[in-house]
């Protein structure tokens, strides 16, 4: 028997992982003068303790069973930006949204997808990537399970 | 006046003989978790830490005590001493999770803090080591981040091997005391080893006797377990949970033999020939 699961929170991001999934909410120390902004790191592959914000040293983890998804936060001028205001909401992902040209780094087999949204006045990124094209429409229903989890707290000063 | 005298001097004496009891029995306790390799305080001054040689003679084995309901796994939810926020799956995934639970104070953990710092060590059957502490109500994080050697290291969880702050885990999994070493099959989802251990020999040897009792065996899930074979071989697709119809034909296949009389590791398994007594087709 598996309890039930449990919310993980922080910065004003809350995502409750399924069954199998990981997740990590962090935060890079901010160099001199720079200031950072929350990440969220879910994977259905064990998160390794060095990766890239978009997921290098996960994605090449992944199986063909696998799903990696990323939110990214920017800055509060983003929020109103074209680019980031078009969607209002953490958006669901389609089959065919996921193409092999959008991963960062071309992964044989791979397929990624990118959206920009805002919500609760702040702006992100999601990155996804699932482990095999060929089972899409699997996989995005995966990655649509934990997105439908997510939640974003508005009016939180995230920045660091 | 004599009678409050006699009286006060036999609740006296009772209260004496309580105490005495109860030193005595307190006495033992700690005598007993002692020669476990246990030390339940805080460091003393003028003591030492003790690094845990990793490659040191195996002590002797200890018993894997028993849990009520091996199933009853949950995630690693907790912070890290960072303050990210992590769940770390520990059941439906294919690799195997080595829980250390470990404390800042106790003297034992810190050859186990020392032992990791510069990376996880090899686990049998390449199962994921994690490290979980209690949570910030009872340990420092920037303490927990100096024995980890993640001071002075970013926010995104960088280090050898993840830390996780949780009591909730730690009640969860009623931890008696620390260091205390938790082996949970991922595939099965399940607890199929656990035990107190002075060093990484010890550890190693509990997780070597889980694989030996064959208390990896996957729960109805799955039917294979990744304890069993390197990670790198687990993440190989042949490896992986299969199919319910798959399972299905597994086990009637399974028990077919077994009605047979054949068990695993039987020669008639592997027949070095082919013998038919046949028409030779």
């Amino acid at each position: 028997m598996t309890t039930s699961r449990a919310p993980v929170a922080a910065m004003g991001l809350a995502v409750t992982p399924p069954s199998g999934w990981e997740v990590a909410i962090y935060r890079r120390s901010p160099e001199a003068g720079a200031q950072t902004y929350p990440v969220l790191h879910a994977a259905t592959v064990a998160l390794p303790p060095s990766r890239g914000d978009y997921g290098s040293g996960v994605v090449e983890l992944l199986g063909s069973d696998d799903v990696f998804v990323a939110l990214l936060e920017f800055g509060p001028q983003a929020a109103k930006s074209p680019l980031f205001s078009s969607l209002r909401a953490v958006p669901g992902i389609t089959p065919d949204a996921y193409r092999p040209r959008q991963l960062q780094r071309t992964i044989q087999g791979q397929a990624g997808v990118q959206r920009f949204f805002t919500t609760g006045g702040r702006a992100f990124c999601l990155y996804s990537v699932i482990g095999a094209l060929t089972k899409r429409v699997v996989l995005t229903a995966q990655a649509n399970a934990i997105l439908g989890s997510i939640r974003v707290q508005a009016g939180v000063e995230a920045g660091t | 006046m004599t009678a409050l005298v006699v009286g006060l001097t036999v609740a006296v004496a009772l209260i004496g003989v309580l105490v005495a009891g109860l030193l005595r029995a307190n006495a033992e306790v700690i005598r007993a978790l002692y020669q476990m390799g246990v030390e339940l305080g805080p460091d003393t001054p003028g003591s030492r830490p003790t690094a845990v040689a990793l490659t040191s003679p195996a002590a002797a084995p200890r018993p894997t005590p028993g849990r009520p309901d091996a199933g009853n796994v949950i995630d690693l939810v907790g912070l890290t001493p960072h303050g990210d926020a992590v769940s770390l799956a520990v059941s439906d995934v294919r690799h195997d999770t080595l829980v250390a639970f470990l404390t800042s104070g106790c003297q034992t953990c810190r050859g186990f803090w020392e032992a990791f710092r510069d990376g996880p060590p090899d686990v049998p059957g390449g199962a994921r080591l994690v490290v979980v502490t209690r949570g910030s109500e009872a340990e420092s994080p920037g303490t927990i981040a100096g024995l980890a050697g993640l001071a002075g290291l970013g926010g995104s969880g960088d280090g050898a091997v993840p830390v996780v702050m949780s009591s909730e885990a730690w009640e969860h999994y009623d931890i008696p005391y620390a260091p205390y070493f938790v082996y949970i099959s991922g595939v099965a989802g399940r607890v199929v080893g656990e035990g107190v251990a002075a060093g990484w020999e010890e550890v190693r040897t509990l997780v070597a006797n889980a694989v030996a009792d064959g208390t990896t065996t996957p729960g109805p899930s799955a039917t294979s377990s990744s304890s069993e074979v390197p990670t790198a071989v687990a993440n190989d697709p042949a490896f992986r949970p299969r199919s319910r119809a798959d399972q299905v034909r597994d086990n009637a296949v399974d028990l077919a033999l077994q009605e047979a009389g054949i068990r695993p590791g039987d020669p008639r398994l592997h027949p070095t020939s082919i013998d038919g007594g046949g028409d030779g087709r």
